[in-house]
């Protein structure tokens, strides 16, 4: 049975603790690009400036990120805040394990997607074959990166390094059948108290279900979040038939003009 | 970035290779064209898109090895490298291509040789007497298969993505591939006449044919810029919309066009310096297009 996360962002309080946990767990490093040395001294410069949120984007070093959403009306009558706790959803149906040419992105038995590190060879592909933004270049050590599910973890009985740490329980790790169910109960349960936006994004009807998936508060899109993704090769039989198609029509056009050369040969002869 | 969706930062080895490869593409298939249906005059023009072909996939060989991340697992293309075994992925149009290149270096190659050895420049008796015509015809078939697939696939690879300017419609193979005809049948005409290879009549075959895929080439980028729709714009805003239209459009299609019509549509003799200029046009042109959507498409110029 496939291992995943319910994430509710209803409950999520953005105090980032999964991201640390995430960080300390992977061991992973502090973003370069945030800080600049000014006058001897390092200082932060990953200042959005339009937002609390300060870490931006997922990344080869960021597998995790909390998005902070503010949403304020016009004249400042009505202010949403919304959380998130992004990262890799696992797909059931993975962009990137399907481009990947070395084989080097796998599906684990538990259904979590990780990137082979010494097959990766860092043509990145795969980057663009996710709609989520997930999988990251790494220019140190010239491979991909990307959020595990914990794989070493999961693999000793043990929860997600996230899931353990967030203290409201947004980030909930289990089979991924009974989370779907408790899910729901959840958006029905919202739903009822007036939460009419309230909707599971990540069931079966998204790249046959994500293995990583979401409460929602309002529309996928608030969350930046594509509301109905596909996998980038669903145009690729229209691409070959296209090419095939052109290939003919510059093989016909060869073939009589070059043909015509003969014929006038013959003529002449 | 593009929006939230992260980029592969593909630069100018990719879009040199992607140049090239098209080019070693389009001459094979001319070349194949000719060894199937052309005349003993036509040969000249055969052996140069043979000379184009191989080294040129030589040097896509080692433009893709440089793009890596890791340049010395540039073998695990091809094999996995846990069991040391091909391990082919159908639905990867980059895995799929590699094999393709790897096959199209492989009947270059002998076509390569070929051509050396029929016009005695590899004096090498044993190889000389090896070769023959028959299976000359075959492993030119085999690579023009490979070629076109060469030709096409880096467009293909490019649309099954979810880069807005790539992806939102299936024409960027069918582009590139028009595209690496008239290319590969430019660098023969340029390489024949720096060589002082006069062909005769040959040359009104060889514009014919060239004249085609350059009016397939226009017709399929205007249609493919059509059905971006709003995705075009970064295509077509700034320096972009600049070197998209004035490069490609007007510089590398439409101007080289016109000077053949000039010389009737089948072409006709005639001198070196307008071949030079409307060939060296037609490669400028097909290399600003793939600048342009390659690195334009990422938001990199």
């Amino acid at each position: 049975m496939p291992k995943g996360m319910f994430v509710d962002t209803s409950v999520c309080i953005g105090c980032k603790a999964c991201q640390v946990a995430c960080k300390e767990w992977n061991s992973l490093e502090g973003e370069p690009d945030a800080f600049q040395e000014v006058d001897g001294r390092l200082k932060a410069v990953n200042f959005t400036g339009n937002s609390y949120d300060n870490t931006g984007r997922l990344s080869a070093t960021n597998w995790r990120h909390v998005r902070f959403i503010e949403k304020i009306a016009e004249d400042r009558s009505n202010v949403a805040w919304y959380m998130m706790s992004d990262s890799c959803k696992h797909c059931t149906q993975a962009g990137c394990l399907e481009v990947c040419p070395t084989h080097a992105l796998m599906r684990t038995d538990l259904g979590n997607v990780v990137v082979q590190q010494d097959v990766c060879n860092g043509c990145r592909a795969c980057i663009p074959a996710c709609p989520y933004g997930v999988i990251s270049y790494n220019q140190q050590t010239g491979r991909v990166n990307k959020c595990t599910l914990c794989d070493d973890r999961i693999h000793k009985g043990l929860e997600t390094a996230c899931a353990k740490a967030c203290p409201t329980d947004s980030i909930v790790f289990g089979e991924v059948d009974e989370l779907r169910a408790q899910a729901r109960q959840r958006v029905a349960s919202l739903q009822t108290l007036g939460y009419n936006k309230a909707q599971v994004y990540g069931d079966t009807d998204i790249l046959g279900g994500l293995n990583v998936f979401y409460l929602l508060l309002d529309d996928p899109e608030e969350y930046g979040q594509p509301r109905a993704p596909q996998l980038p090769q669903k145009d690729l039989f229209a691409g070959s038939l296209a090419s095939i198609g052109t290939a003919i029509l510059l093989g016909l056009s060869a073939l009589i003009a070059f043909r015509q050369r003969g014929s006038n040969s013959r003529l002449t002869s | 970035m593009v929006g939230q969706l992260q980029i592969p930062m593909w630069e100018w080895w990719i879009v040199g290779y992607f140049f090239l490869g098209g080019i070693a593409g389009g001459a094979y298939i001319t070349s194949t064209i000719i060894e199937l249906v052309g005349g003993p005059e036509d040969r000249p023009i055969a052996r140069m898109g043979y000379y184009i072909a191989f080294p040129l996939a030589l040097v896509c060989a080692l433009f893709l090895t440089l793009d890596l991340g890791q340049p010395g697992r540039f073998w695990h293309m091809v094999v996995y490298s846990k069991t040391l075994l091909p391990w082919p992925k159908w639905d990867s149009a980059i895995s799929v291509g590699a094999y393709a290149l790897l096959i199209f270096g492989l009947f270059s190659f002998l076509s390569f040789l070929d051509a050396l050895v029929e016009t005695g420049r590899l004096p090498w008796a044993p190889l000389r007497a090896t070769y023959s015509g028959a299976p000359r015809k075959i492993y030119s078939i085999l690579g023009a298969l490979a070629g076109f697939f060469l030709a096409s696939y880096t467009g293909v690879l490019l649309a099954t993505t979810h880069v807005p300017a790539w992806s939102t419609n299936p024409l960027l193979g069918a582009l590139f591939l028009a595209s690496g005809a008239s290319t590969g049948m430019a660098a023969i005409a340029l390489g024949l006449v720096l060589n002082r290879d006069w062909i005769g009549e040959g040359w009104a075959r060889l514009k014919q044919a060239d004249n085609v895929a350059m009016i397939l080439e226009i017709v399929l980028l205007v249609l493919f810029l059509a059905l971006l729709g709003a995705a075009a714009w970064p295509l077509l805003s700034g320096v972009n919309g600049v070197l998209l239209i004035g490069g490609v459009l007007i510089l590398g299609l439409a101007i080289p066009l016109a000077m053949q019509f000039r010389a009737g549509f089948r072409g006709a003799k005639t001198s070196m310096s307008p071949t030079v200029l409307v060939s060296a046009l037609i490669l400028l042109g097909g290399l600003i297009m793939r600048v342009v959507i390659v690195m334009g498409g990422q938001g990199l110029l």
